[in-house]
């Protein structure tokens, strides 16, 4: 089996981490909790980073097994085929997600009168390809592009200093609202969720595991700091803003004899979420081989384009629709799929070693 | 031919390129260029007669030219709503109205004072392309008549208003005023915003003249320098004539204002106008006109923000040891502020210490007074009491007229609710005051420190 670096996972692992967080995330989450709302991410990404460990240690358990494997044995085959159609959905639900995000994105800052058709006509294109060449030619992709699209994000958020007003007033939020905002937005939430998936295709050591963390600290500690810039520039208008990590640039008229320094912003945020859709979709067509036991590839993404394209153009879903539908039924699954399924995977598997243990004595 | 069909084969991605290569360049290389569809327009001005909204909107269309000007078309279209007067205008023209390259957004005063300015910016909030950092300005003739004055003035200097607007901003406001600025002071829970203002005035006052002033009809002879008596006139004038006009810079008037305004133009053809930019601002409240502050007044604000540098403190008639009714004037090279905020008695008391760290910049006095003073770094006792003195009541003068018009200027609701949150909560319901009628409980102690440098 062709497998990729911890390295390469740890990148993986950075690019999905900002998947739904940098766009549209800050101004929706201001609506429940105001500036607290860099609390709550804050919480949410720790949960990210536990999620790490669980992971480090399931993958210790079983180093070259695969999480629907691990599922299987632990739960049965038919409980597994169950989990892995819900996961199944939900990653749908995150790709339609990032697409909807991103088109919205686009088309209000380079593509105004952009069809609808033909965006999606060349993300098809382009993520189908992608997804083709497999998982390691991806992840070496990414790791190619890593440190351009770092720089990009570090430049944004230097650029966005330089206009930051004042720090928001913290604290000034009910709990309800609080807890009830972070419950609603976890599904933008839950990207290790990705790690457990290609677990089997990752090669991990100790060092490894440390390259792992250090690069799941080091891009949340980012988003923090995009969040804390986002709401001091804005304060009481965040709502209004949509696109957090352009916004922030093209506040000021400092720069604007420079040209649009959103341009910038506009570049990360196409390889992003190009990377981030194509790694989705990567996994759904791996999750579709092990439910309908599909010999390719490719099985997966017919079926994928067939079901995108119905769903986006049948339904009209776009970003606020999508939205809305993760506020309400998503949150549910994602608590279980993101947090409760890989901690009740480990205890199982430390169960049944203890039993095996026990039995062997 | 079999070479080629595998390679594609192997390397799917070349075949997404080869795809859309052959859907799409075909119509990017067929459509036409960006500059034949668009209209790049860099300066929006709003007005309001009776019913209807009037865009203007200062466009630059490209065509070709031998002296590398860049040439500018005032537009104006008039319709119910903004958005509409947008599509009227893009009629007019044959163009999509580009929105990418706005650097500026003129209000009338007028405008201010009829209606909340927020519901008229919606349109230019909800349309994403324009730039945040677009520079938001009130006038106080029309904002018409403004771009058109802007245009002249374009033309005949190497004086630009993006940057007349940006040195303002940054060294005299100290203060975003954008739109997106704006807003924000718009949703606080102070609900208080300001703007930039500039006007546009004859005689004899310090400003930017221009000679041409055919092309900006309307301002009339008999014009008040101030609150847009000359507006209202303009606009009378333009609401019995045709609504929609496009007029190019180098062109004659249209034909409806030129029959109106003839006899005017003609006793104006001699004169000249002026843009004044003394620095004055206009504080905003719910989106409404509240008061001009002058730039004496502004600059009171200004001793209690930090962001601000480079202020003069100007002595007329100072008699010391050195000087007798010399006039003295200092240069602010640094500025400390060390601010508290507590309640005594239930009372919120803000305390500012004001260190000034002062450069004597001029002397008009004596030859003996200014041989004695050669020092930059002097400072006498007396001199040291009148700029206490002095810093001291501007900035109580003004606070006095935040206060007076109930606008928090100085974000002391949201500064003391951070800092001393129960207290505030407190007495905000024990009184039950609003959070924007706080300001008007709080009592300002100033000690201000001279320090020569």
């Amino acid at each position: 089996m062709k497998t990729i670096s911890s390295r390469q996972a740890g990148i993986i692992l950075c690019v999905m981490l900002l998947a739904n967080k940098i766009l549209l995330l800050p101004s929706v989450l201001y609506e429940y909790a105001k500036a607290d709302s860099v609390f709550i991410l804050v919480l949410l990404l720790l949960a990210e980073i536990g999620m790490v460990f669980v992971f480090f240690q399931l993958k210790r358990k079983y180093p070259n097994a695969s999480f629907y494997s691990i599922i299987q044995t632990q739960m049965g085959v038919v409980f597994a085929k169950i989990l892995y159609f819900f996961i199944f959905l939900y990653i749908l639900y995150k790709i339609l997600l990032v697409y909807n995000v991103c088109y919205m994105y686009f088309r209000v800052q380079v593509y105004l009168d952009a069809s609808f058709y033909i965006f999606v006509f060349v993300f098809l294109i382009v993520c189908n390809s992608t997804v083709l060449r497999g998982l390691r030619p991806l992840a070496r992709c990414m790791e190619f592009f890593f440190y351009f699209l770092t720089a990009c994000f570090i430049f944004c958020l230097m650029i966005s200093i330089a206009n930051f007003n004042k720090f928001p007033l913290f604290f000034d939020t009910n709990v309800i609202k609080f807890f009830e905002g972070g419950f609603k937005h976890l599904f933008c939430f839950g990207d290790t969720l990705i790690l457990f998936l290609i677990m089997e295709k990752i090669k991990l050591d100790k060092k490894g595991e440390k390259q792992i963390s250090k690069y799941a600290i080091a891009i949340s500690i980012l988003i923090v700091a995009l969040y804390v810039l986002f709401y001091g520039i804005f304060n009481h208008i965040s709502f209004v803003h949509k696109n957090a990590i352009s916004d922030i640039i093209t506040f000021s008229y400092r720069f604007t004899d420079i040209g649009r320094l959103d341009m910038v912003a506009i570049v990360f945020v196409m390889f992003l979420s190009l990377f981030q859709i194509s790694v989705a979709l990567y996994i759904f067509c791996d999750i579709f081989k092990k439910i309908f036991n599909a010999p390719k590839d490719i099985y997966g993404l017919v079926s994928f384009d067939l079901i995108f394209i119905g769903i986006v153009i049948t339904a009209s879903l776009d970003y606020a629709k999508t939205i809305a539908i993760g506020t309400v039924i998503v949150p549910y699954f994602a608590i279980f799929l993101q947090y409760m399924l890989p901690i009740i995977c480990l205890i199982l598997s430390g169960l049944r070693r203890r039993e095996y243990n026990e039995k062997n004595s | 031919m079999k070479k080629i069909a595998d390679a594609l084969k192997s390397t799917p991605i070349l075949l997404a390129l080869v795809f859309i290569a052959v859907c799409f360049f075909p119509s990017a290389i067929i459509a036409p260029s960006e500059s034949s569809v668009n209209a790049i327009v860099t300066a929006v001005g709003l007005d309001k007669n009776d019913q209807d909204y009037e865009v203007t909107l200062m466009t630059f269309l490209s065509r070709p030219n031998q002296s590398y000007s860049e040439q500018y078309e005032i537009i104006s279209c008039s319709a119910p709503s903004i958005s509409e007067a947008f599509t009227n205008a893009s009629l007019q023209i044959g163009k999509n109205i580009s929105l990418f390259h706005t650097h500026t957004a003129v209000v009338s005063e007028k405008l201010l004072e009829e209606e909340d300015i927020a519901s008229s910016l919606d349109y230019l909030a909800r349309v994403a392309s324009i730039p945040q950092s677009c520079i938001l300005i009130s006038t106080n003739v029309t904002s018409k008549q403004f771009l058109e004055f802007v245009q002249e003035l374009d033309k005949e200097s190497d004086i630009n208003l993006e940057e007349l607007l940006f040195y303002t901003s940054n060294y005299v406001l100290w203060k975003y005023t954008t739109i997106s600025s704006f807003y924000e002071g718009y949703y606080s829970p102070v609900k208080c915003s300001l703007l930039g203002h500039l006007t546009i005035s004859q005689g004899d006052v310090d400003g930017i003249p221009i000679k041409n002033t055919e092309n900006v009809v309307g301002l009339g002879d008999n014009k008040d320098e101030k609150k847009g008596n000359s507006s209202s006139e303009s606009e009378s004038q333009e609401q019995s004539g045709q609504n929609d006009s496009v007029k190019n810079g180098s062109s004659q008037p249209s034909v409806s204002d030129e029959t109106q305004n003839n006899d005017e133009n003609n006793s104006n053809n001699m004169k000249q106008l002026q843009i004044i930019n003394d620095g004055s601002c206009i504080l905003i409240k719910n989106g409404k006109y509240q008061v001009e502050l002058t730039k004496e007044q502004l600059q009171g604000l200004n001793w209690l923000n930090n962001s601000t540098s480079g202020s003069v403190v100007t002595l007329d008639n100072v008699s010391d040891d050195s000087f007798n009714n010399a006039k003295l004037i200092y240069k602010v090279q640094r500025k400390q502020i060390l601010d508290r905020f507590e309640f005594q008695n239930g009372v919120p008391v803000y305390t500012a210490n004001v260190k000034l760290y002062l450069t004597l910049m001029e002397v008009n006095g004596t030859k003996e007074e200014i041989l004695k003073s050669k020092e930059p770094i002097y400072i006498s006792e007396t001199v040291r009491q009148l700029i206490e003195k002095q810093v001291k009541s501007e900035i109580m003068n003004s606070v006095e007229i935040s206060k007076t018009n109930n606008c928090d200027t100085l974000d002391m609701f949201e500064r003391f609710y951070d800092k001393k949150r129960t207290e505030t909560r407190k007495l905000m319901e024990t009184e039950n005051i609003q959070p924007e009628d706080f300001f008007k409980n709080v009592v300002f102690k100033v000690i201000v420190s001279i320090f020569p440098v």
